[in-house]
């Protein structure tokens, strides 16, 4: 299992966040993009994840600070 | 928690304030308002937390005064709406915004998110029940939660509910008065990762069969139109083009209708009261002034109902999310592009649709700049100077009327921009957005809306602007100038005025004296006496121009027969020379498109910011813009031969 940033996976990749850092770290977490949880990319420009069944948009300023462990 | 209810009560019914105060508390999108609306419809109306910047709604119901709090992701995050939740189970709020229980409204279709809320909620130790809601969503999408299990590691009551098929509603009100205080053994809530293993805790033993993937393929294809960065925005302004298409056709008809309704009011008013000062104040200063106002609801009321479909629909946070890049550039989050749009229709409900900008400062830039944008009200003036520029020159007319509307794009965005690097400092905050199931939108919530919204427009600008436009009325009204009286051969002194020229009503006013006062000021524009009272009566509404202009130099006031607009076109200075070349016309023309001079926009700028300051700078830098632009346009236009 590779551990890796949000920004450099590609559509339709899955994996599992391991860590959120910078200033919306707290919020990121709040929105469900928490340790353990499992994300799949639904488009990757603009970033567009599904977590459980909730979509999460994120601007590519934040993409770069989830660190992802790609599990597929 | 030290709780209080001493400060702040905006609800001074006692009927009312023997209810308990239910607050609904959850995270967005999960139906909160949905379900507020199910408890309450038309028995609601929108206020401010004291002592905040955030506005929740507060309605009744037949057994509880209910709160739908701001929605929040967490009551730890640094977040204005976070930090008004918070207050308000605090009790530091005021008795309107103090609850006696609190409602846990739960998304059944992502309950693992919500329950990291839910844990912080129910560690107030305040009585608290919760709404399982979105129920019918989780069952079709595979879901089947255990509700009794998850009530056992709550600690509290769960209703599975539907806020928009007002199922379970009725259950969920009769919980209220019974609701205890949490008897679970929680987590402590500042704990992530102890968090974390209740949460998947509970979700094991409620939701006992593992729930399937998202397999949204048809999301996943609409995503990808609604989100392409060209498609994406080709298909925004398509359907931002459908919104004002909506608007123009279908407001102009109510429109008219008020105005029919209040010019018949004032005529028979005018009919039925005794001349003097009190009927020219009610007809022209009361009756004028609220027509003034509510002619702008119809607008409000279509734009915000068009809104309110299309934010349920899932699309308006897509659109927001793909303007984003664009507007970020300028330091305005994608939300912007709505209140942005709005704008060139009209700055007023333009200036009320920033709420749904969530950042206080983002939302505050798009109040600032918005009114720089093209409204409706500018046309006549547009029409008018550029007729007396281009005459002859349609095809050149055309590009500067194209013109006019770049440049007050181009205006807003760069203050908006210098905005977030001096006065408004900091960041955006980067876009980070739940992107909402689609879904067919509420009749019922779109409709409940726009009486939210309209009520709001009425009550709170509606007072403020009508004071306003009175005080501008009596300031462009008197003093009155003299009668001219006829000469007899026994009064050899008043002999004399009967060879004066009629003296100009407007001319003699207060706003009229101001206007020729303050000429010295707009003198390096290119602009006589006549002009700078024009320029100045118009900061009532823009489209005064022409009217005052009629009045003041063609001696006539109906704007619609083309000689008075020929006769204005044509007028001359008090020195015989034209009032307008093409560089006094070029330079009123670009001082139009960018000056601030409408009062109800200042007045729901005030309202919306929070205070004057925030009205009186956007005056001030918006004139002061006005003023160097137009300048410099007179320059540029007389070296050029102009």
């Amino acid at each position: 299992m590779t551990t890796t940033t949000l920004d450099t996976l590609g559509l339709g990749a899955t994996a599992t966040i391991t860590g959120t850092s910078g200033d919306d770290a707290a919020l990121l977490r709040a929105m469900g993009l928490r340790e353990g949880a499992v994300i799949t990319v639904r488009r990757v420009e603009p970033c567009i994840v599904s977590a459980g069944h909730a979509r999460v948009g994120l601007s590519t300023v934040l993409t770069p600070t989830i660190e992802v462990a790609v599990t597929a | 928690m030290e709780r209080s209810k001493s400060c702040g009560d905006a609800d001074h019914n006692p009927a009312n304030m023997a209810r308990p105060v239910v607050a609904l508390v959850g995270q967005p999108n999960v139906g909160k308002t949905t379900l507020f609306n199910a408890l309450c419809g038309l028995r609601s109306q929108t206020a401010n937390i004291p002592g905040t910047t955030v506005d929740a709604r507060t309605g009744t119901c037949s057994d509880a005064r209910v709160i739908d709090l701001p929605g929040t992701w967490g009551l730890d995050l640094n977040q204005p709406e976070a930090e008004a939740v918070r207050d308000c189970l605090g009790g530091h709020r005021g008795a309107t915004f103090t609850p006696d229980v609190l409602v846990i409204v739960l998304d059944a279709a992502n309950l693992a998110r919500s329950l990291h809320l839910a844990v912080q909620v129910l560690s107030s130790g305040m009585p608290c029940v919760a709404a399982l809601n979105m129920i019918d969503v989780a069952q079709r999408r595979g879901l089947q939660i255990d509700p009794s299990k998850l009530a056992s590691w709550l600690g509290c009551e769960v209703i599975p509910t539907s806020a928009r098929s007002r199922q379970g509603v009725d259950e969920l009100r009769a919980t209220f008065s019974r609701a205890k205080e949490s008897t679970a053994t929680l987590p402590d809530s500042t704990d992530p990762s102890g968090t974390s293993d209740w949460v998947d805790g509970v979700i094991r033993e409620s939701i006992p069969t593992p729930p399937p993937a998202d397999q949204d393929r048809f999301g996943d294809r609409l995503d990808a139109a609604f989100t392409h960065p060209l498609l994406g925005i080709v298909i925004f302004l398509a359907v931002m083009g459908g919104v004002f298409w909506t608007i123009f056709e279908f407001a102009g008809i109510p429109m008219d209708l008020i105005e029919l309704i209040f010019g018949h009011v004032g005529g028979w008013l005018a009919a039925v009261l005794p001349d003097g000062a009190v009927k020219d104040l009610i007809v022209d200063g009361i009756v004028g002034g609220l027509a003034g106002t509510v002619v702008f609801l119809p607008q409000i009321l279509i734009l915000f109902f068009l809104i309110s479909l299309l934010e349920d629909t899932g699309y308006l946070a897509r659109a927001a999310f793909v303007m984003d890049r664009v507007l970020r550039k300028f330091g305005l989050p994608g939300q912007a592009f709505v209140p942005m749009l709005s704008a060139h229709a009209c700055a007023i409900p333009a200036i009320m649709s920033a709420r749904l900008v969530p950042d206080r400062r983002d939302r505050l830039a798009v109040i600032l700049v918005a009114p720089f944008l093209s409204c409706a009200a500018r046309l006549p003036v547009y029409v008018l100077l550029i007729g007396i520029l281009f005459a002859e020159q349609p095809v050149l007319a055309g590009l500067v009327f194209v013109g006019a509307y770049v440049l007050a794009i181009m205006a807003a965005l760069l203050s908006a921009l210098l905005a977030r690097r001096t006065l408004i400092k900091g960041a955006a905050r980067p876009m980070v957005l739940e992107l909402p199931a689609y879904q067919w939108p509420s009749l019922r919530s779109a409709i409940l809306t726009c009486w939210d919204r309209g009520w709001l427009f009425i009550r709170k600008a509606g007072t403020v602007i009508l004071g306003m436009v009175i005080v501008l009325w009596w300031l462009s009204t008197y003093p009155k100038p003299p009668e001219p009286v006829q000469a007899t051969n026994t009064d050899t002194s008043i002999v004399a005025q009967d060879d004066a020229a009629p003296i100009n009503p407007m001319a003699w006013s207060f706003a009229g004296r101001i206007g020729q006062g303050v000429q010295p000021i707009f003198e390096p524009l290119g602009w006589d006496w006549q002009l700078s009272v024009g320029v100045m009566t118009s900061f009532a509404a823009r489209e005064v121009f022409v009217s005052t202009m009629a009045v003041l130099v063609a001696g006539g006031d109906d704007t619609d027969d083309p000689q008075v607009l020929k006769r204005i076109a044509t007028a001359r200075r008090d020195d015989g020379q034209p009032m307008f070349t093409a560089a006094s016309a070029a330079s009123l023309l670009v001082f139009f498109v960018l000056a601030m001079q409408c009062l109800p926009t200042l007045a729901v700028t005030a309202r919306e910011a929070g205070g004057w300051k925030w009205a009186a700078l956007q005056f001030g830098w918006m004139s002061g813009v006005a003023w160097f632009a137009a300048w410099i346009t007179w320059l540029i236009v007389t070296w050029s031969g102009g």
